[in-house]
């Protein structure tokens, strides 16, 4: 269950850099901080060990402090500390660390409510917590994590990513529990298919996860 | 032009770069030196920063110049805030962070404390454990019988702890009490808890020396948190061989207010139909029951309501003691309210309020005669009923840090009614019962904890109030282990059916002495704990004349508990063990002389274990209860030997199985539970007839379980709003 989140939240970061510089177009107007946002979305490009994602989040935290008024950084640093979260080996510092993330999901959420993307870091971070202690968490934070994507499925019906996400939870979940492959397979492919349609609406906003869902599809139908 | 343009541009960016480029460098250490890494360094208010590599080092350059706060962050440690200015001249800084100990890693006091739930770092049960607990499933009290202090007790509902009867354990639900917790008591039969682990969050046990904020419990404090909001809406059912439930929760699509009910049956009938008993059942025990929840958020807290009405019977029979051809016949009916509506919210900043009031009804219709085809020997039909009505307000104040103040007041209006044909004229007593506390929790260090406390009280009923102080100390000696020391004076009305033949008595007293060392790392939990109390003013009376009661009783009791759970032994393993050390005498009731009491057993242990394979999404868990055998009074022996009778030992291993799966929408778990599968013969204590028969010798009977197995095979469905499989379909 551990490896799967670890190389699922890997392999969500190379497709989160991957696409981000693709997109054109800006909501912030001010060239540095969309300059040093691209730069640092690009370093999750190659983002593996713990240690630069602890870094980026940093990052993503000081350019947000700085900027006040946008919601991306923040947005990225939560997605950094929830990928921190769901890769820490050692789940007694897990609660600390989802913690703050949740603290970031806050101020992104702030500055930019009713937003899918939002929404669906939290459903990430509810799995991150969840795994902590999963026989005792399940019950709960499953609830919650799927009310979250539920929300970012309303919030904005075109967002491929909550189906991502609830994909790969699917793949992780027993067969007997309503997981497993058979029954992650619509869903990801629903998530593909929204993926080839889908628009960021800037450059610096969430674009990742299209080259996973590809990959992950093609080995599901294997 | 164009030349010179591009010069000064040029010489424009060289300047700038060579005057204002400052090089800022470091090591970030904590506590002895240790070099910290992962911690956030920012030139506060600019895009400039770094974070500290292997060794705590960092280091980066800034463009900007003049004065800058340099702030680092790392979890777990207190931010640093430094000033700095920026020329162009490399800065060397060094800087020593002090660690921060958050509300979840500061050290509380765990000397007589289990903390049950699913957040909390320092539990030791969460509510899926009290619900998979093979033997009794789904009794919060048998979940904690598995927990060193506890005393295996078969005969007889409620929590022994300590050498303290089940009368000196209080069960308190959102700080509220419960007068009737259970089942009312059935002759040899232990009953149920009336409330359903899935109702809490949070279960507080406390074995001793717990909190001013509760008294009127000589040994012990159950305390029960019920849920918030539900994070959606849901059905629950439950299908299974004693019990039909219903259960629906609303939550309101603004998601800040949900109501639900349930409607709960039980009918032992077909089971015992099924599976013979000891007693002749004319009427197997039949419960039906209702409830009702309510919670509502407000800006700044939250109300819940909760509401519990239930109406149960039960009638057997067995043969006389006194008489060959005499039958013993009992039987009950029992109607029990209980409601409570409770706030509990932020008032600003550093002040919190919570406050409650409750109502609760209980009436027992009670039929006991002795009696054979040709002649009766004695009849008694007790009517009895109690109203209490309560209302509770506390205040939390914050003092800078981790300490806050609490303090209170509660009062219960408690009247009692007893009325019996032929025998007892119409008996009423009323209590006025006030009591206000305050305690603080004065954390010295985030290390250091110390805990005063003062309560007072008032009975109207006795004309007598009381002051007992509450005294404990934590001290977490390193990330996992701590001592904590606890002491208390713990005062407690007679019981009810003292106060009924006698009003005019005193409170019982104990004193708490306990020191507990607990050390919890990566999945284990280690727990020690030595104990000490003195009983004072028990209830006496001479075995001849049980009207003439008085305060002369007391006692004391001192032991030793050990507790381990591993959780990290092998995947999906879980296991714990408790043992229990308990030297314990008193003179109290009918004693002639200062003995050990029949619910006390000189050594107790238990083995939990539960296995889940994920491949088959089944678990697996058995519990093994073992106790020394019990002191029971032989009138065949000498009034010297008063007591002096053990019982055989008590083996008890109880196996579940719980299979989860998905059947359409509804989470569906599966239970198999069979108590004492090996059908090991238990005896609780033994029985004995009024007066010799011909022989010269009191017949006498053991007590013993109504059967030697219970099989409980039960479905739990579980149906959410969830509206993910319609989003998937479209």
């Amino acid at each position: 269950m551990k490896r799967i989140f670890f190389t699922v939240s890997i392999v969500a970061l190379a497709g989160l850099a991957a696409n981000a510089q693709e997109s054109a177009g800006s909501t912030n107007s001010d060239p540095a901080f969309i300059r040093i946002m691209e730069s640092a979305i690009q370093k999750l490009d190659t983002a593996s060990s713990s240690t630069t994602l602890l870094q980026l989040g940093n990052d993503f935290e000081r350019i947000g402090n700085a900027a006040k008024s946008a919601w991306q950084p923040f947005y990225y640093a939560a997605f950094c500390y929830t990928a921190l979260a769901l890769n820490t080996n050692d789940k007694s510092g897990v609660d600390a660390i989802a913690e703050k993330a949740a603290a970031f999901l806050i101020k992104a959420e702030a500055l930019h409510p009713g937003n899918s993307e939002v929404s669906t870091v939290q459903a990430m971070l509810a799995n991150a917590r969840l795994l902590v202690d999963p026989p005792a968490r399940y019950q709960e934070l499953s609830v919650v994590a799927a009310a979250w994507l539920k929300k970012a499925h309303e919030q904005n019906p075109a967002n491929p990513r909550p189906y991502l996400v609830e994909a790969r939870t699917k793949l992780k979940t027993p067969a007997m529990l309503g997981g497993g492959a058979e029954a992650a397979l619509p869903v990801l492919e629903e998530a593909v298919k929204k993926f080839k349609q889908f628009q960021p609406s800037g450059s610096i906003d969430p674009n990742w996860g299209s080259a996973d869902a590809q990959k992950l599809l093609e080995q599901l139908k294997k | 032009m164009r030349f010179q343009t591009i010069c000064s541009i040029f010489l424009l960016l060289f300047c700038q770069s060579l005057s204002a480029q400052t090089l800022i460098k470091g090591t970030i250490t904590g506590s002895k030196n240790l070099p910290l890494n992962g911690a956030s360094i920012t030139l506060t208010g600019t895009y400039y920063g770094a974070t500290s590599g292997n060794g705590g080092q960092f280091s980066f350059s800034s463009p900007d110049t003049g004065h800058f706060e340099l702030t680092v962050t790392l979890i777990g440690y207190k931010k640093s805030v430094r000033e700095v200015r920026l020329t162009g001249e490399p800065l060397n800084i060094d800087i020593i962070l002090k660690e921060e100990i958050s509300e979840m890693q500061a050290v509380t006091v765990s000397a007589g404390s289990f903390e049950a739930g699913n957040q909390k770092r320092n539990t030791v049960l969460n509510s899926l454990d009290i619900v998979t607990m093979a033997g009794k499933p789904a009794d919060v009290v048998a979940a904690l019988q598995t927990l060193p202090g506890a005393q295996q007790v078969g005969e007889t509902e409620g929590l022994f702890v300590r050498g303290g009867t089940g009368a000196e354990t209080k069960v308190f639900i959102d700080g509220m009490l419960v007068t009737n917790p259970f089942y009312s008591s059935v002759p040899d039969i232990s009953q149920r808890g009336r409330f359903s682990p899935l109702l809490f969050k949070g279960t507080h046990f406390s074995s001793g020396g717990y909190s001013a904020q509760y008294g009127q419990a000589m040994s012990s404090a159950l305390t029960l948190q019920t849920h918030d909001l539900p994070s959606r809406s849901e059905t629950n059912m439950i299908i299974s061989s004693p019990q039909l439930s219903f259960t629906r929760q609303q939550l309101a699509k603004n998601e800040k207010s949900s109501i639900g009910f349930s409607i709960n049956y039980n009918n032992l009938t077909p089971y015992f139909a099924a599976v013979p008993q000891k007693p002749f059942y004319t009427k197997a025990p039949e419960i039906i029951n209702g409830e009702f929840f309510g919670r509502w958020k407000t800006t700044k807290g939250m109300f819940k309501y909760y509401g519990y009405a239930t109406h149960n019977t039960i009638a057997f029979h067995k043969p006389s003691l006194e008489d060959e051809k005499a039958f013993d016949y009992f039987s009950l009916k029992g109607e029990n309210i209980f409601t409570i509506l409770t706030y509990s919210g932020k008032i600003n900043d550093s002040w919190k309020i919570n406050y409650g009031g409750g109502f609760s009804y209980n009436k027992d219709r009670i039929d006991i005669r002795t009696a054979s085809p040709d002649s009766s020997f004695s009849s008694f039909y007790p009517r009895l009923t109690n109203y209490t009505t309560q209302a509770r307000l506390v205040f939390t104040r914050t003092l800078g840090g981790l300490s806050k103040l609490h303090f209170g007041t509660e009062s219960q209006l408690i009247i009692d009614k007893i009325h019996a044909e032929d025998s007892i004229p119409y008996v009423r007593r009323q209590d006025n019962f006030i009591a206000a506390f305050a305690e603080s929790d004065i954390y010295i260090t985030g290390r250091f904890l110390a805990k005063p406390g003062a309560r007072v009280e008032y009975s109207s009923l006795l004309g007598k109030a009381n002051i007992s102080p509450r005294l404990s100390f934590a001290w977490k000696l390193n990330n996992a282990g701590q001592i904590s020391l606890a002491y208390g004076i713990y005062y407690q009305k007679p019981e009810t059916t003292y106060l009924l033949r006698k009003p005019l008595l005193d409170y019982s007293r104990a004193s708490h002495y306990i020191f507990n060392y607990e050390r919890i790392a990566k999945g284990r939990t280690i727990r020690a704990e030595l104990f000490y109390k003195q009983y004072h003013n028990l209830v006496r009376f001479p075995a001849n004349n049980p009207m003439q009661l008085t305060n002369d009783g007391a006692g004391y009791a001192k032991g030793f508990e050990l507790f381990w759970r591993d959780k990290k032994l092998f995947k999906g393993f879980d296991y714990w063990i408790s043992y229990s050390w308990l030297d314990t005498k008193r003179q109290f009731l009918d004693y002639p002389s200062k003995v050990q009491p029949t619910f006390a057993a000189n050594h107790t242990a238990n083995v939990v274990a539960k296995q889940f394979v994920e491949s088959i999404t089944t678990s697996f868990s058995i519990t093994y209860t073992y106790a020394t055998g019990r002191p029971y009074y032989d009138p065949n022996l000498s009034e010297k030997s008063f007591l002096s009778s053990r019982t055989m030992d008590y083996h008890s291993l109880s196996c579940m199985v719980n299979y989860l799966t998905v059947i359409g929408k509804a989470n569906t778990v599966f239970m198999v539970n069979v108590s004492n599968v090996l059908g090991n013969s238990q005896v609780y204590g033994y029985h004995f007839a009024s007066k010799p028969s011909a022989g010269g010798m009191y017949r006498g009977e053991p007590i013993t379980p109504m059967a030697k197995r219970f099989i409980f095979i039960g479905a739990f469905i579980s149906i959410g709003n969830d509206r993910r499989k319609e989003i998937l379909d479209l």
